[in-house]
């Protein structure tokens, strides 16, 4: 286990590297951003050449003269943790981040939390007691929850509960402090619309999953022996279903972080990650970019590897050659 | 102050900046994020705003184009323009340890700064501090490499007395946009360190800098919060230098300033429908709907951007469209009032030429108002194409026969600038023959690899929307860089190529030193005739931004191009 795990760790700096390696080239053979090409405009009308004027953009980005230079700096200060000075905020990286990270955890955390145990919860028990009224009535909403795009059910959620009724806020506000009402009657709507939308894909999920094991032999055996229901579901469907189950919650909640929530962000104006990133990519802060596309590759890598080794734990079928 | 979570982070109850129920504190929406705070480098309207605030300009113009001191209280100038004497007030200060602003801190940022050696603090705009001349005359100093720059001389006369002397004259400098609305200094004691190493970096980096630190009472509010892709919160300024004006004794009637980020336009227009915030744009296409809402006044102001459509005249565009007659015809075939009426919703004023019909130097009796005439541009049209190019069935073709299809590139993040291409082409298509393949583009793509890049490196474009260039009624001499024919446009304001048969570069440059208001006035009326007729563009329209307000927000000044310029003054009634 130790090897592997080793093994594995020593594959992430390598996968990591790759990525980032990509995302810089991408970024930098992309053409000038519109911001870029906006300012570049701007200097040209009032008498600069457009060849000076492009220079002037790039010696006010300080990124470096060549792509190695370029390369080189970005690299480096990755490795040294100075993760630069964000072009597109005016101000460096690490505050970006520090600052937008909180924001968005504060609504996808709960959402995320709602959604797991709503939604294995529910598909749990859809999956026991198949093809009842019960069943029925959460597929319906797991479809619905599933077919209703995010941004037009924020919308709408703003013009009902902002505009018609005048009791939650139309847009998000930094205001607040964290633990006060005001934040958390600001929160609702995107938990709200996050929420659904992940309890109706875990919820499908689990139901299928558990699915394959309310009939199982293994099942009848337990129930023969006279286990009680509650214990059969737990012990006997949900625990295996739980690891395929894991694979779907670790992508799922990076995707939630970085696709649903940037619509969600930009609807209810969050400053959290999902936002800065993709304004990053937009708008080419290539120190932004950079520092934005390594955590969730982090994350995405270190999450697999948690869960391989949560496998072993859960299905004792699983090892990885030097189970004792 | 707070930047970033810090204070979000800080307790467990609201700040003191509450919200929309608070009469006297204004939410305005932006659309997009401040992306700098340094004043030497903003170009954008964003970060200017929020500048703007808490720092004032020098001078501005109100909407009957007269002076409006700020930070400068007065000017005085020669006979022969060459020389600008300003007073600044003597009641600025910044905030510790840097103690009164003098005039001293104004000739060092424009001096050391802007004017710096091989713009070593890579400062935006520093072009407006210089002009052309033939030589550079003693006692001025080059600008650039080539011996036809010469930087504008700044000193300082007094402890709140500065002078500017230009190499030629100029009567136009105080409505050129040099000092109007110049907010470019900081302390001189702030800089120094970064101005002797030479550090533009650092300078861009400072945190007084980016965080506006430094504007003790020179604005009506004081920062107090920037938070990332969130706001700006400033609290009202008691100090504020402007008190001690006539005038200006309560100044600001708003006791605090949010700066509100929302990129998304529904949300922007939910929150102002629901009491949220305090102002927002409004798209056109919804202008009457707030405009009939209870709580909501929506106001349009003119702007000075003329938006039109871009004829390719180099070497690698259609080249019939080098000829006069033929951008005639092409401007005949468009109905213009049609496209303000149904694209603009009405939100706009037809353009003749590089001049809105307010502006002092149009003159009626010089612009040629191009009338919609489908079969007069058609035979115009046909009477000009010369060459190779004739009609055969009612089409334009080629010396092969073969049909003429022009490319017609515009920006795609704009749906009027979508269907006014979609409508000029079935213009083009029914009335002139002509087919024109619609190639929507993102704007830097746009700009960079067809606008500014020469013929065979650039991709295939004959005609490009969604541009809008700014007119400069106040100085028109400053759109000279529009016209100004060189062996390389595509390098310069003038990428379209035009050739410029009738000087109107030379015109410009000669108006701009004209001391005569009169004959410049009537240089100017005449150049902005010639281009009416000529028609290097289609001169489209000029827009109007579609302001949205809460009913309570009492303006203090009439619609203009100067709109805001008094906001300091504007009342917030309670609201009903």
């Amino acid at each position: 286990m130790k090897r592997y795990i080793a093994k594995r760790l020593a594959w992430t700096v390598v996968a990591t590297w790759i990525t980032v390696t990509i995302t810089f080239l991408l970024i930098d053979f992309s053409p000038i951003s519109a911001g870029g090409a906006t300012f570049v405009d701007q200097q040209v009308q009032s008498g600069m050449s457009v060849n000076e004027a492009k220079e002037l953009y790039q010696h006010q980005l300080g990124y470096g003269d060549t792509v190695w230079e370029r390369y080189a700096n970005f690299m480096i200060g990755l490795v040294t943790l100075d993760w630069g000075w964000s072009t597109l905020y005016n101000q460096p990286v690490i505050d970006v981040i520090t600052s937008s990270w909180i924001y968005s955890f504060q609504y996808v955390f709960p959402a995320t939390v709602l959604s797991v145990v709503l939604g294995f919860g529910i598909g749990l028990y859809s999956a026991t007691h198949q093809h009842t009224r019960e069943d029925y009535a959460a597929t319906l909403v797991a479809f619905t929850g599933i077919s209703l795009p995010n941004f037009w059910f924020a919308i709408m959620l703003i013009l009902l509960f902002s505009v018609q009724f005048d009791v939650l806020p139309s847009f998000y506000t930094t205001k607040h402090a964290l633990l006060s009402l005001g934040n958390v009657k600001q929160l609702l709507l995107p938990i709200v619309v996050l929420g659904t939308s992940a309890i109706a894909t875990e919820m499908r999920y689990a139901r299928a999953e558990s699915l394959e094991y309310v009939q199982a032999e293994f099942v009848k055996t337990a129930r023969a022996k006279g286990l009680s229901e509650g214990e059969v579901t737990l012990r006997h469907i949900f625990r295996p279903a739980m690891v395929p189950l894991i694979t779907i919650l670790v992508g799922d909640v990076l995707g939630l972080l970085f696709a649903g929530g940037y619509v969600l962000e930009v609807i209810f104006q969050i400053p959290g990650l999902g936002l800065v990133s993709y304004q990053a990519i937009i708008q080419q802060d290539t120190p932004l970019v950079l520092a934005t596309v390594l955590i969730p590759v982090l994350i995405a890598i270190l999450g697999n590897l948690i869960q391989d080794v949560c496998y072993t734990v859960l299905d004792p079928r699983i090892d990885f050659g030097d189970r004792e | 102050m707070a930047i970033g979570s810090t204070a979000f982070l800080s307790g467990c109850t609201d700040s003191p900046a509450t919200g929309g129920s608070n009469q006297k504190h204004w939410i305005g929406a932006q659309g997009s994020e401040a992306p700098n705070y340094n004043v030497f480098r903003i170009t954008d309207t964003t970060s200017g705003n929020r500048v703007s605030r808490v720092l004032d300009p020098a001078y501005g113009f109100d909407e009957n184009d007269d002076f409006v001191p700020r930070l400068v209280r007065d000017y005085e100038t020669n006979d022969d323009f060459t020389e600008w004497t300003f007073t600044l007030t003597e009641y600025g200060e910044w905030s510790d340890p840097y103690g009164s602003m003098t005039a001293e801190d104004w000739v060092y940022s424009i001096t050391e700064i802007i004017q710096g050696e091989d713009n070593w603090a890579a400062v935006s705009m520093a072009d407006n501090w210089r002009m052309g001349v033939d030589e550079v005359p003693e006692g001025f100093e080059t600008a650039g490499s080539d011996g036809t720059q010469a930087w504008f001389n700044v000193e300082q006369t007094g402890d709140y007395e500065i002078v500017v002397r230009t190499p030629e004259p100029f009567p136009g400098f105080l409505k050129a946009p040099v000092l109007w609305g110049f907010q470019a200094v900081v302390p001189k004691e702030l800089a120094e360190p970064y101005v002797k190493e030479r550090n533009g970096d650092g300078l861009n980096k400072d945190e007084e800098i980016q965080g506006l630190s430094y504007t003790g009472n020179l604005g009506a509010f004081t920062v107090d919060e920037l938070e990332t892709e969130s706001r700006m919160y400033a609290p009202r300024n008691d100090d504020y230098y402007l008190r001690n004006y006539e005038g200006y004794e309560d100044a600001p009637n708003i006791e605090e300033w949010t700066y509100q980020v929302m990129r998304e336009e529904s949300t922007r227009l939910s929150a102002i429908q629901a009491g949220d915030i305090t102002n927002t744009g409004i798209p056109a296409r919804r202008a009457d709907e707030f405009e009939a809402m209870n709580g909501v006044q929506v106001i349009p102001t003119p702007t000075v951007y003329c938006t039109s459509l871009m004829y390719n005249m180099r070497a690698d565009g259609w080249n019939p469209l080098e000829t006069a007659e033929v951008r005639q015809a092409l401007t005949m075939a468009v109905d213009r009032a049609a496209i303000v009426e149904n694209i603009i919703y009405g939100y706009a004023d037809v353009a003749h030429t590089l001049q809105p019909a307010y502006s002092e130097f149009y003159d009626d009796s010089q612009v040629v108002e191009w009338e919609y005439d489908p079969d007069g541009a058609r035979d115009r049209l046909e009477r000009s194409l010369s060459g190779q190019y004739t009609y055969v069935d009612g089409r334009v073709v080629d010396g092969d026969g073969e049909v003429v299809t022009l490319n017609y590139v515009f920006s795609d993040s704009s749906e009027s600038t979508k269907l006014t291409a979609r409508y000029i082409q079935k213009e083009f298509e029914n009335n002139l023959g002509l087919t024109v393949k619609l190639d929507p583009t993102p704007w830097n793509t746009m700009l960079d690899e067809y606008f500014y890049s020469p013929p065979g490196d650039a991709r295939q474009w004959d005609l490009m929307g969604g541009i809008g260039r700014n007119s400069y009624p106040r100085a028109p001499e400053a759109t000279e860089s529009y016209w100004r024919a060189t062996d390389e446009p595509w390098n310069t304001a003038n990428a379209y190529g035009y050739d410029d048969p009738h000087g109107i570069a030379d015109r410009l440059a000669e108006s701009a030193r004209t001391t005569d208001l009169d004959e410049r006035r009537a240089a100017l009326a005449e150049v902005f005739g010639i281009l009416s007729e000529e028609q290097p563009w289609n001169f489209l329209y000029f827009g109007k931004d579609v302001n949205g307000y809460r009913s309570y927000v009492d303006p203090t000044e009439e619609p203009s191009i100067s709109w805001g310029y008094d906001i300091v003054r504007w009342q917030l009634e309670t609201e009903q």
